[in-house]
């Protein structure tokens, strides 16, 4: 709200909606723009941002502008001019794709300039949006990227070719929580006993590593599963489990590997299968 | 389906959940063994019948032709190591780095298949 003697000397309609509105209205000179910012994991997602803006002519004009995000999970923002006058209300929703809570979220801000140097002056709300859950001024959160619920995803790695481990790195920019993770191992016809490890890296350095519950013999099919606290041991006649923590939580480049002692050049493990908890990193 | 042509491993660059996949080649095997008398490490893949590696047999270290290995045999040595033409699609994610934006390592590329 402005000064009362600024205040006074507005038009009685701006006067009666600002009062109306109480302290949420944030006046903008001229020189204040909109930025919208974007992370992103899922393609075909268009974010749209729509709300009003009490001019000093006490008329209110409507705005709307819709961002295409990244799906890389970088930061896209678009900057846009308002005007003078009070932001009364915006929300910001998913306009085009159906993404799920953890793949798409989004930043509003007040900045100074248009273009790549803006200057930030106050962050209005932040949080994951969906199709029909928008982000909605006033009364939203800032929320942060990597707090409430991800989201749930399924995630077919890569099918590495005879004779080569596994090794799933997760994606740049996001944070994995490992809910489940199986792959199929084949050993071919040499005599030697295989030992699959399972273990995780910062992309460098291991921090966890569980050796094999049992060996796995010459011309064995295996199934190979591991779960945060499940046991470490051999389920059934073809399949073996290792355990994991609870709650790890693995950043962008960090490492999900298998690594398989006595590897033959023949041995071939299928693509792997994950189930993952996903946040956006939001990061840079 | 995309083929690294690196590592030969296949993938989806996009997921049936709409996500796209960042492929990123797993390490290589290599393996220590004795050729001619000389300790050497080799790849997997160019591991020969005549070379001769440790196995832990029943318990115990034992140096054996690789013709000659059997069932129960662990090998000693094993090493990973990243290759050296590594491809890694994961993006680079540091505005201040010139490669902003860019998959972190080409490798030799991918061919679809």
């Amino acid at each position: 709200m402005p000064a009362d003697a600024t205040f006074h000397e507005l038009p009685l309609e701006t006067r009666l909606a600002l009062r109306l509105r109480g302290d949420r209205a944030v006046f903008l000179t001229g020189d204040d723009n909109l930025q919208l910012s974007s992370w992103n994991s899922l393609t075909g997602v268009g974010v749209t941002i729509a709300g009003r803006v009490l001019g000093l002519d006490g008329h209110s004009r409507p705005f709307v502008h819709t961002a295409t995000p990244n799906t890389d999970r970088t930061i896209a923002s678009i900057v846009r001019k308002l005007g003078e006058g009070w932001l009364t209300e915006f929300t910001v929703f998913v306009s085009a794709a159906a993404p799920i809570l953890g793949q798409t979220f989004v930043r509003v801000q007040i900045v100074r300039g248009l273009e790549a140097a803006t200057q930030v002056l106050a962050t209005l709300g932040a949080g994951y949006i969906t199709a029909v859950q928008p982000l909605a001024w006033p009364g939203c959160a800032v929320a942060r990227s990597i707090e409430g619920p991800g989201a749930l995803r399924s995630i077919t790695g890569t099918n590495p070719a005879a004779g080569v481990d596994i090794a799933e790195t997760v994606p740049t920019g996001a944070v994995w929580r490992l809910l489940s993770f199986f792959a199929r191992f084949v050993a071919d016809a040499t005599v030697m006993s295989r030992q699959p490890v399972l273990s995780f890296d910062d992309g460098t350095s291991d921090y966890f590593r569980t050796d094999t519950p049992q060996n796995q013999t010459a011309s064995q099919t295996n199934d190979w599963v591991a779960a945060p606290g499940m046991e470490r041991l051999t389920l059934f006649v073809n399949s073996r489990s290792w355990g994991t923590p609870t709650d790890v939580r693995f950043r962008g480049g960090h490492r999900i590997l298998i690594t398989t002692g006595s590897i033959q050049a023949g041995d071939n493990w299928g693509a792997p299968q994950l189930w993952v908890e996903e946040w956006l990193e939001g990061a840079a | 389906m995309l083929e690294c042509n690196t590592c030969k491993g296949r993938y989806a660059p996009l997921l049936p959940d709409g996500t796209r996949y960042f492929h990123a080649c797993p390490p290589l095997t290599r393996v220590a063994v004795t050729r001619a008398d000389e300790p050497i490490v080799v790849d997997l893949s160019a591991v020969l019948p005549t070379d001769r590696v440790t196995v832990l047999r029943a318990g115990v270290l034992v140096t054996v032709p690789v013709v000659a290995l059997q069932a129960g045999d662990e090998r000693q040595g094993d090493i990973q190591v990243e290759r050296p033409d590594k491809r890694d699609e994961n993006i680079v994610n540091r505005p201040d780095d010139r490669r902003h934006g860019q998959p972190k390592l080409e490798g030799t590329g991918t061919r679809e298949i």
